[in-house]
């Protein structure tokens, strides 16, 4: 992972303290009301407040400390609540400040239409302005460069200090307000107006000012209201059979009944868990544009995956030397790395790398001696003329180099013919070598797979992920490297539509599918995919069309992004189950203490043997409460997450969270029994 | 327990389960509107009911009409009834002249009969007339219609994707009692008459018995009432003891009969969900939640009652089994039916929510008392007509939004994608259930004219009351006992628990189903949550105990678990 200048660890000092101070701020009803769970819970902790005071001013101290206590505990579940969200938050706000650091008010260089330069504050640019940028300035807005090439520093952004190329049309042409020019002058078109630009939107995505509730979060939260409501009419209705059989129950306990059945541990950190899995998001530098593309994220049913640049390095290298009949290899190296001394492409540096493992050691050439011949389009070939050894060495497409062959009366070597066949048709490239007459052999070209990224198809397989390459390649190539790399489908010849296509395709079998792009032409399918991952190196289109951003414009982080998704919503779905199994244990302690003095016979459902009556019901207060602050690290870090398939997962996770959501509150509140009744606070 | 009455329990479900299997194949062929052996003779009346009601047979509706045509033919059927009843001394088959029978009981009657539920506060050989008594057969082969239509449209709702219409529900209604109903409780009627249930227009037979004394028995279409009423999982019997008076019950073989005719079309529902939805394995999965649920109830029913009152053993009676003496708690029971045969009964008319009794539940054992509770509280046990099968998937939905998540993707329930309106409407009707129990049953406890019913003193009290309104929401109709119900407030808030605790979920299930017939399907992966096998079976059985027992454990607590402790202990409350 590249240094993140932006990121902020969670627990530092700064962001606990700003927690804490809005844990209370957010008491205020106002903001307690969004969060309908919590809000009962405060309703709860102001009536046993008023009966305390109640009871103070009466001078009835029967009970006080038991009612003291339950009070400050239901407060603390509150607060507690508050500073889940807060710390959550936290850390966006701070990464937001980073952020805004970065966006200091530049002065633009705009260009009126009769060519002379105007400086003016960069906020005051408005959407089509023209504006010039040379060394060392920064560039006032977002933008199209419509002239010239420049290396830029981005690092404000993507926290990548290597600087990057920008350059007038193709897909390398957009450039970032706040973004830093190293050298060269460029003409820039500004495409947004002031506040709206790519950083200011990042600042609100990260600081989560904008943020919305997403479908399945609106939907778990109306579950929790119901269950809420469902608990308030059991409550309720206690205190009509309580009077049947001449009993008299404090309405604290009722409150504390409530609020130990109604989902708090799930209320208070519903939304903690999904700020921080946005959260998760930038830490690996992807921007989501919503919480829902987060969410899609875990729902992908299909990988749209380029070859080039996701699966493969998109270069071709040299991976082994085939020599002619009567040549030795070492030969076939030799003039192999010769003619490719001077060839400063991908493939000719991996020719002379892959000559080195033959014991030939990198050379310097009398220059001259020497003439090197450029690689034309008409000639189809490359290479050097070692002028007083006469060797005309040359190396190119096989017809191309036959050719040149028989031009200089020499035979061609049928078997290399072979062989070159041969590797095309495994997908990969030939290229012939040969010094004057002589065909010495073929080079083997091939596309290489990125080491792991078989394992990673194959986990995602394993999760009912179907991946889809998509390549420009003819269809021998394709499949060699599809083969390879292990992915389930394979798009060959594909033309930039190819790509809307099948996510048509796939979405009307009800698949959600995800991919990345960067050109302008990916943009509609960027668009149409139900996660569009646009490449920070990309047009100002792709990156509009898209619902994230990777900043590290790293293609095969789509399935980071995926596994993120479905993080983000098994923490939720664990966590949620926890919070409803906790409701047993609390039953089992809270019943047969309230109901003792009415009827003393259920006492054998105090199972966990707890002390006394208050102490049982202050257990389970305190055990609620304190739950949610031993579960805030798992709610921002998430749940442990491996791929495999959905049974296994689910297994994992009920044991864990289902079951261990019975069996740990009996635990918990038992020891918090036995610690109250160790105090005498009771 | 001994292990013929074991045996016997095992033997009566074995055979239903067997039966059931053919019969949901034609179930799903009738309501797949495909080819059955039966065309031929059916095709006719049916046509001509068709042509009589001016019924397009092909026209499909959109979930809303399919609702609301429902809804209407059950108040309009609810309205003649309530007339017939209240003015049945002007109407013809009242021999015995007995008078209209008053506002109060007749508003409850009539609910209740159009509900399923048959809940009676009266004796029915006692008050009402062959003509009233005919009106209310005709509502259970309706009633049972009604609920098993509405399980047909959110069936559809599964089965079809990116669609508007759930089926026609005049052509739904017609075919479940031409094909269903009316062949069946033909064929059952026939044998419960050659078993000795009366078949007749006359009612009152007065007889010399073998002591030589003169006796008035009441008599009537009994046969027939008795076959669909437990057919349609109705419950509402002729005579006021329902099944525990010989001429509906003449003999253990009719009571084994009887739960055979409660159960089986039930358990077929849930083989025809398999069939229709095309996931047999999913299905069979629910087909082993509720029966796993069905067997531990009658398990603890069964050695409850075979175990008896530690009380009476105290006092020096003999409660041990043997060849001579049923042993265990026959408080209530039929000697010639036995405690296992009872147990059994007593359990299959509350999970299938029948509500006809052969025994006096008031007098079983607490915890069995409290395990007839749940499984009228979980109202899933297989269920009523549709009914049992809608509340299951509802909690199936619930389950899957909550684990489903743990897979790592936004919960679907077969293929669909379960979201906040579809949760809303579930919950809505987890909420509702729970609601109509519990706030009328706290009602009644604080006021003087719910109060003024209850016989017995402490937690059995409580359990009457608390029995009263489970039976009445979950439609099951079968009573404690112990408590009068025939009283202007009993007879008026049951009639409104009835009436919500019926149409309110069923108005979220069938919305449900709108809101799901909508959506894409998604294909499953081997990402996609299990919606078959041990995982989904212990996920659905977890949600609903955990939910059933959250709700109403306070309530169970202080009635027949407080009862069992407090007889454990030798207390007694008077």
């Amino acid at each position: 992972m590249s240094n993140k200048a932006y990121y902020v660890s969670a627990f530092n000092k700064k962001i606990l303290k700003t927690a804490i101070i809005e844990s209370f701020r957010k008491l205020n009803p106002k903001a307690m009301i969004k969060n309908p769970v919590m809000f009962v819970v405060e309703i709860g902790s102001v009536i046993t407040t008023a009966i305390l005071f109640k009871n103070l001013f009466l001078h009835d101290f029967k009970y006080m400390l038991f009612i003291v206590q339950i009070t400050l505990w239901l407060w603390f579940t509150v607060i507690f609540a508050n500073f889940a969200e807060s710390i959550s938050e936290g850390r966006g706000k701070a990464q937001a400040e980073t952020l805004r650091k970065s966006k200091t008010e530049v002065i633009a260089r705009l260009l009126k239409t009769d060519g002379k330069e105007e400086k003016i504050k960069a906020s005051m640019l408005r959407k089509g302005d023209i504006v010039v940028c040379e060394t060392n300035d920064i560039i006032p807005g977002d933008g199209d460069v419509i002239e010239g090439i420049a290396s830029v520093d981005e690092s404000a952004i993507t926290g990548e200090s290597a600087p990057v190329i920008r350059e007038s049309g193709g897909d390398r042409s957009a450039v970032t307000g706040g973004t830093k020019v190293l050298s060269d002058k460029i003409t820039v078109k500004i495409t947004s107006n002031p506040g709206e630009g790519f950083i200011d939107k990042m600042i609100s995505l990260v600081e989560g000012a904008s943020r919305q509730k997403t479908p399945n979060e609106i939907a778990l939260n109306i579950l929790l209201v119901m269950f809420t409501a469902l608990f308030l009419v059991v409550v309720v209705t206690i205190e009509p059979m309580v009077a049947y059989f001449h009993g008299h129950i404090s309405p604290v306990i009722y409150v504390a009944l409530l609020v130990c059945l109604i989902p708090t541990t799930i209320g208070a950190l519903l939304s903690a868990i999904g700020i921080s899995g946005m959260d998760r998001l930038v830490k690996h530098n992807v921007i989501a544009m919503s919480g829902k593309a987060v969410e899609a994220a875990g729902d992908v049913n299909t990988l749209l995956l380029d070859k080039t640049g996701t699966i493969t390095f998109g270069n071709r290298m040299a991976v082994s030397f085939i020599p002619a009949e009567e040549v030795n290899v070492n030969e076939l190296a030799d003039y192999a790395q010769l003619s490719s001394i001077s060839d400063e492409t991908p493939e000719g540096r991996s020719i002379v790398a892959l000559a080195k493992k033959y014991g030939l050691r990198g050379r310097h050439l009398d220059e001259n001696n020497i003439k090197f011949v450029p690689f034309s389009a008409m000639t189809r070939m490359s290479g050097v003329d070692i002028l007083d050894k006469k060797e005309n060495i040359r190396k190119g497409a096989v017809e191309a180099i036959s050719n040149y062959v028989v031009q200089n009366n020499g035979a061609v070597d049928k078997k290399l013919i072979e062989a070159a066949a041969n590797i095309s048709k495994q997908g990969g490239t030939p290229l012939a070598v040969a010094v004057n007459s002589r065909m010495l052999g073929i080079i083997h070209l091939k596309d290489v797979v990125k080491g792991g990224i078989k394992e990673r198809i194959n986990s995602l397989r394993k999760i009912g992920i179907k991946t889809i390459m998509i390549t420009g390649d003819n269809p021998l190539t394709a499949k060699a490297i599809a083969d390879e790399a292990g992915v389930d489908e394979f798009v060959s010849e594909a033309t930039p539509e190819t790509k809307m296509t099948i996510i048509k395709k796939e979405q009307s079998l009800g698949k959600l599918v995800a991919m990345t792009g960067d050109g302008t032409n990916d943009a509609p399918a960027l668009a149409q995919a139900d996660v569009g991952v646009a490449m920070n190196t990309g047009t100002m289109a792709a990156k509009e069309a898209g619902n994230m951003i990777d900043l590290d414009s790293n293609p095969t982080k789509l399935i980071e992004i995926v596994e993120t998704g479905k993080q983000l919503l098994i923490t939720r779905g664990s966590l949620t189950t926890f919070s409803i199994a906790n409701d047993l244990a609390k039953y089992f302690a809270i019943i047969p203490a309230m109901f003792a003095p009415i009827m003393p016979w259920l006492a054998p459902l105090n199972i966990m043997g707890l002390s006394s009556p208050q102490s049982a019901i202050l257990s389970a207060v305190i055990f609620n409460a304190v739950i949610i602050i031993i579960l805030i690290p798992l709610a921002l870090r998430g749940v442990k997450y491996r791929p495999a398939k959905a049974s296994n997962i689910l297994t994992r996770n009920l044991l864990i969270y289902g079951l261990g959501g019975v069996i740990a509150p009996f635990i918990g509140i038992k020891l918090i029994d036995m610690l109250i009744t160790y105090l005498h606070i009771i | 327990m001994t292990f013929t009455g074991i045996l016997q329990i095992i033997a009566v479900l074995l055979i239903m389960v067997l039966a059931a299997v053919p019969l949901s194949r034609y179930l799903a062929h009738i309501f797949k509107y495909e080819p059955t052996f039966l065309d031929k003779l059916i095709n006719p009346f049916e046509n001509l009911t068709f042509r009589f009601l001016n019924v397009k047979k092909e026209e499909e509706m959109t979930w809303t009409t399919y609702l609301k045509i429902g809804l209407v033919i059950n108040f309009l059927m609810l309205a003649v009834v309530f007339l017939i009843l209240r003015f049945q001394n002007y109407l013809p088959f009242n021999q015995m002249h007995y008078p209209g029978i008053p506002w109060a009981l007749d508003f409850n009657t009539a609910i209740s009969f159009i509900t399923n539920t048959n809940w009676q506060n009266y004796g029915g050989e006692e008050v009402m007339s062959n003509f009233s008594q005919m009106a209310l057969v005709f509502l259970q082969f309706t009633s049972a219609a009604t609920g098993l239509v509405f399980a047909i449209a959110f069936i559809r709702g599964i089965v079809r994707h990116e669609a508007k219409y759930v089926g026609n529900i005049y052509t739904d209604y017609i075919k479940a009692i031409y094909r269903i109903f009316i062949p069946l409780a033909v064929i059952f009627a026939i044998i419960m008459l050659s078993q000795g249930a009366p078949q007749t227009f006359t009612m009152q037979k007065k007889v010399v018995n073998i002591t030589g004394t003169k006796q008035t028995l009441s008599v009537g279409p009994v046969a027939s009432m008795v076959s669909i009423e437990n057919l349609g999982t109705n419950g509402g019997g002729f005579y006021d003891a329902n099944a525990a008076q010989p001429y509906e019950n003449p003999n253990p073989f009719t009571n084994a009969l009887t739960i055979f005719m409660m159960g089986t079309i039930p358990i077929a529902l849930f083989f025809m969900y398999g069939i229709m939805i095309d996931d047999k394995k999913h299905a069979w999965t629910l087909f082993w939640v509720a029966s796993t649920l069905l067997v531990v109830c009658i398990a603890v029913i069964y050695s409850q009652e075979a175990h008896g009152n530690p009380f009476l053993a105290h006092l020096g009676a003999n409660i041990k089994a043997s060849k001579y003496n049923p042993g265990g708690n026959m408080e209530g029971k039929q000697e010639h039916i036995g405690i296992a045969q009872t147990s059994l009964f007593a359990s299959a008319t509350t999970a299938f929510t029948t509500g006809n009794v052969d025994s006096a539940h008031d007098s079983f054992m607490p915890l069995s008392g409290m395990i007839l509770l749940a499984e009228m509280m979980l109202n899933l046990i297989f269920g009523g007509k549709g009914v049992g099968l809608l509340n299951m998937l509802t909690m199936v939905i619930i389950g899957v939004f909550i684990a489903g998540l743990m897979v790592g993707r936004t919960p679907e329930f077969l293929g669909k994608k379960i979201g906040a309106k579809e949760v809303t409407l579930a919950t809505l009707a987890m909420f509702a259930h729970a609601f109509i129990i519990l706030v009328p049953f706290g009602i009644a406890l604080s006021t003087a004219g719910g109060l003024a019913g209850i016989f017995n003193p402490g937690p059995h009290g409580l359990s009457e009351v608390l029995y009263a309104f489970t039976s009445s929401v979950a439609n099951n109709g079968s009573a404690f006992a112990g408590l009068d119900g025939n009283t202007v407030f009993y007879n008026v808030i049951l009639g409104f628990t009835i009436f919500f605790g019926r149409y309110v979920p069923i108005i979220c299930q069938v919305a449900i189903a709108g809101a799901l017939i909508k959506k894409k399907r998604i294909p499953e992966s081997a990402g996609t949550f299990p919606e078959h096998g041990f995982l989904f079976y212990s996920v659905v059985l977890g949600t609903i105990i955990l939910i059933g027992a959250l709700t109403f454990f306070p309530a169970l607590a202080l009635g027949p678990i407080a009862e069992h402790f407090a007889m454990v202990k030798g207390h007694l409350f008077y």
